[in-house]
């Protein structure tokens, strides 16, 4: 009994948050900001982390 | 250290401590497939070992914990050493600390835990095998990864964590919570009730610390190598916290059909099936991330991850249906879970590590890197891993319908062994693999790795779902939302904790006060020690000890275990696999001299055996056994002792104090209560044979089980004979009324190494008997009625008191002895042969020597007497 609750409460958490991000365009862009600041977190690494080797560099 | 500014912040990437982790993983994984290897080939080939060659038992302990904490343990700290600075914008905490690290996981965990297991200290548990001195050094080290990778996340704030961030503060603190669980807590708390915490803790093992730190990856190297954001973090958020949540309530899944109430097991099966869902939800979410990199990506790290993310679909939903009841019936403890857990962690998390590992190899500019070697090992590894693992599969549904069908438990061996020697086979390409991924990262040009990641960059796909990634949006409802999730999240850990582990334990320890029979016996000393034995050779890989609530368990291994059976197992014995046959009460069912020659050399007894010989237990041979021999052997003996002294009164008793449970009672509803229904019979009982059996097929069973002790040619000269007694029949010399091999197949002959063969059908046994009535050489005799006069005096003075008046075996004395006096009705032996025994007598029975009582004529009058009361035409055997 206290598992089912546990187990359909949890269901019914994840569907009330997801209608709300449907509805809601401030959830949505706060809810997805992550995947693009990490997006960049990446992006800054690479270009900065690995300099190519000097063999390689005609091919990029 | 790899510094580099990303945003406004230093990132520092400790390349040091991340090759130091990624040569670890490697070198562990090759140790742990190396393991894996022998003991698959000593399946296929028993014989195939050497004297400093570890026991099949402690090396598959050193197999699994070195792939999941050598090889993925490394590989996971290895990548985090990578991402953690990147996704938080922050270093890690110390190098210095990040030492201790690398050298407790390696040189206080590792070594010194397959050192212990090789040399016999270990845990009898799944997926917790290293000894407890050792947990406690793990759990030094979680603490350790805890306060070296958990400060840059604190120090940065929760506010817009990436879901790769989540899944690596839940994956280091969850596991922490949970390690100790599995590791420890079965030690202290009994039999099915222990295992409760042990099935959590399995698949905690795989569910909270394989799979978030897999999946954490998996988030990292998807948009990192496609050069795009994930498709939606949403989905990756739902998918984090329902597997946090849904995770821990899966545990019980592996007891399913076992003693632990029965609300529990459905909680876990309940949340198994909603598991599968969100890990499609998952699935959907990662494969719709890679849009554009095509089936096969060129980057080696995309790649790998890529065919992470279809083993963890596969893997998922695979598990999810072995909750279910009808198949888990069918297929649990067979090679089907073995292939699945190999899918798991060699399949799904051991690709997401490579993929990690890779990914960050390539941005190490003074890393070396041969593409053409990671290609390789790719390729090596898919096609490896797969035919692996469709082959166990097939080999599982194999098993399970053998096990079902009730055919004798050898045949589900001889079955396996096609699949076994292409498991093994399977192997070879992923040993490769895995010696490629070494050559690739140990040879090729230095910083090779960077021109590739430019070669294999995907172009930017459409536009992200939201523009603007600096939009500052007031996020701190969102903020709360998600520390409420966290709290939420160990909440459902204990809760979990408390539903699957205390209140099983609870009702469990209720009904052994309710059931358990009053003073049931101990373990003697020596049956203590032969239980520690049997648990550091590792006999529970292959030998359950619980009977299941199903109707095939129950009639191959008689009444389901109770609660109360298992009160002085600390930690317990179900097991997870059955290679060999359940124990459960396995007592009275061998005697000790057979489970010497067992023991010693399997397949002397029981020719078609994988067993691996124990010679070590022995002083060079079988009549030799040392004290750990001798200690097994009184273990074995006492496997389900308690519950069959506690018939009828114990079990009358059980019964009322378990009214209201339905799946107690069906446990006193087995046909044969308190003893295992193959276990030898004085006599009776015996459904009369065909009168012509199929002699191939019998031919075929006597060599898959009788020749052993009879020996090929029937002449009671096996390779087992002469460690026997009493020693085994000389058929040769023997004829056999059908009704007599009827109750000898049927009923064994007890209290000799004779086992009962019920399991076979009674096509099978038909065959046999007709088998064995065909080694018969014996002509008849001419009988000498003068002598035969002589002979009906001496035998009413001397024999009839255990043979009986008419030879039947049931003479008053016949009831007190351990082996039944022959019933001469229903064999008859040559003149000669009777002459012999009755001057000899029958070592290991009650038969002496009558030298000193009769004399030669009054011996050789008695065999001629003998000779009348065999009956070809009647059943032979005393009701």
């Amino acid at each position: 009994m206290i598992s089912a609750i546990i187990v359909w409460g949890s269901l019914l958490a994840a569907l009330v948050f997801s209608v709300a991000y449907l509805l809601s365009p401030r959830l949505r862009a706060q809810v997805e900001r992550p995947k693009f600041t990490f997006h960049q977190q990446v992006q800054d690494f690479d270009k900065n982390a690995a300099p190519v080797p000097k063999s390689k560099r005609g091919k990029r | 250290m790899n510094q580099v500014a990303s945003q406004t912040v230093q990132v520092e990437v400790d390349t040091l401590l991340l090759r130091a982790h990624s040569y670890a993983a490697f070198i562990a994984l090759l140790i742990a497939v190396t393991f894996g290897i022998v003991i698959s080939l000593q399946l296929i080939f028993p014989e195939f070992s050497a004297d400093w060659l570890p026991g099949w038992g402690r090396m598959r302990y050193a197999h699994t914990q070195g792939i999941m904490l050598g090889w993925l343990g490394n590989a996971f700290l290895a990548f985090m050493y990578h991402a953690v600075p990147v996704l938080s914008g922050r270093s890690v905490t110390s190098r210095t600390l990040g030492l201790w690290l690398f050298g407790v996981w390696n040189f206080a965990v590792m070594i010194p835990g397959w050192i212990l297991v090789l040399s016999g200290i270990s845990q009898p548990l799944e997926w917790a095998e290293f000894p407890m001195l050792v947990d406690a050094f793990v759990i030094g080290a979680l603490v350790l990864a805890a306060c070296q990778f958990l400060p840059p996340f604190v120090r940065r704030g929760v506010t817009n964590l990436y879901v790769s961030s989540w899944y690596l503060i839940g994956g280091l603190v969850f596991t922490l919570l949970s390690y100790p669980m599995g590791n420890f807590a079965p030690e202290f708390i009994p039999g099915a009730a222990g295992a409760a915490f042990s099935g959590l803790w399995i698949h905690d093992a795989v569910g909270l610390f394989v799979t978030p730190l897999a999946l954490a990856i998996l988030y990292y190297v998807i948009p990192a190598s496609t050069g795009r954001p994930i498709f939606s973090h949403l989905l990756s958020m739902l998918g984090f916290w329902g597997l946090f949540f849904l995770y821990p309530l899966n545990g019980t899944h592996h007891y399913i059909f076992s003693v632990i109430p029965m609300e529990a097991q459905m909680t876990a099966i309940l949340a198994s099936f909603l598991l599968g869902i969100v890990v499609i939800i998952v699935v959907t979410n990662l494969m719709l991330s890679q849009r554009g990199a095509g089936l096969i990506p060129k980057d080696i790290g995309l790649r790998f991850v890529s065919m992470a993310v279809i083993f963890y679909l596969i893997v998922s939903i695979q598990g999810s249906l072995q909750a279910n009841m009808s198949l888990n019936q069918a297929v649990h403890f067979t090679d089907w879970v073995i292939g699945h857990s190999h899918l798991a962690m060699l399949g799904f998390a051991t690709f997401a590590a490579i993929g990690g590992i890779l990914h960050a190899w390539q941005r190490m500019p003074q890393a070396r890197y041969n593409a053409k070697a990671f290609e390789w090992a790719y390729w090596l590894l898919v096609v490896g891993i797969s035919v692996m693992v469709i082959d166990l599969t097939l080999a599982g549904i194999v098993q399970g319908q053998l096990w079902q069908s009730g055919a004798p438990w050898i045949e589900s061996l001889q079955a396996s062994r096609p699949y076994w020697i292409v498991r093994s086979i399977s192997a070879i390409p992923v040993a490769a693999g895995f010696i490629a991924l070494l050559v690739g990262m140990l040879t090729g040009e230095r910083g090779a790795g960077a021109a590739a990641v430019a070669a294999n960059q995907v172009p930017s796909g459409t536009e992200p779902l939201v523009a603007d990634a600096n939009n500052s949006d007031d996020s701190s409802g969102l903020t709360m939302s998600y520390r409420v999730a966290c709290a939420a999240g160990i909440v459902f850990f204990v809760l979990s904790v408390s539903l699957l582990g205390l209140l099983p334990k609870q009702v469990l320890e209720q009904q052994t006060l309710a059931m358990a029979p009053g003073n049931p016996l101990p373990y003697t000393a020596a049956e203590a020690r032969g239980r520690d034995v049997y648990a550091r050779e590792g006999c529970g890989y292959c030998h359950s000890q619980q009977i299941r609530y199903t109707a095939a368990d129950i009639a191959r291994f008689g009444a389901p275990t109770l609660a109360w059976e298992g009160r002085l197992e600390y930690p317990h014995m179900l097991g997870t696999r059955r290679i060999g046959p359940d124990l459960s009460r396995a007592g009275g069912t061998r005697t000790d001299d057979w489970h010497y020659a067992h023991l010693y050399d399997p397949r002397a007894v029981v020719p078609a055996s994988i067993m691996p010989g124990y010679g070590e237990l022995f002083d060079g041979g079988v009549t030799s056994p040392k004290r750990d021999a001798q200690d097994l052997v009184a273990y074995l003996d006492s496997l389900g002792r308690a519950r069959e002294l506690a018939y009828p009164e114990g079990d009358a008793a059980a019964r009322a104090a378990s009214t209201d449970n339905r799946w107690a009672q069906m446990s006193f509803d087995a046909p044969l209560l308190n003893a295992h229904p193959a276990r030898t019979q004085v006599r009776g009982g015996a459904p009369a044979l065909e009168a012509n059996g199929d002699t191939a097929l019998g031919l075929s069973l006597w060599q898959n089980n009788c020749t052993g002790c009879h020996g090929d040619r029937a002449q009671g000269d096996g390779v087992a004979a002469k460690w026997l007694e009493p020693q085994p029949k000389n058929l040769a010399i023997r004829q056999y009324t059908r009704g007599m091999l009827a109750d000898i197949l049927w009923n064994g002959v007890h209290g000799s190494a004779m086992p009962a063969w019920r399991d076979l059908s009674t096509v099978a046994r038909s065959a046999l008997a007709s088998t064995v009535q065909s080694f018969s050489r014996l002509e008849p005799e001419t009988p000498n009625p003068i002598l035969s006069a002589l002979g009906a005096n001496v035998y009413a003075a001397h024999c009839a008191e255990c043979h009986g008046d008419d030879g039947a075996g049931d003479g008053f004395a016949a009831a007190h002895l351990p082996i039944a006096p022959t019933d001469f009705r229903g064999v008859r032996t040559s003149r000669a042969e009777r002459i012999r025994i009755m001057q000899n007598g029958i070592a290991g029975t009650s038969m002496a020597p009558w030298t000193d009582r009769l004399s030669s004529g009054e011996i050789t009058a008695v065999a001629h007497y003998i000779d009348e009361f065999f009956d070809n035409t009647s059943a032979g055997i005393a009701p």
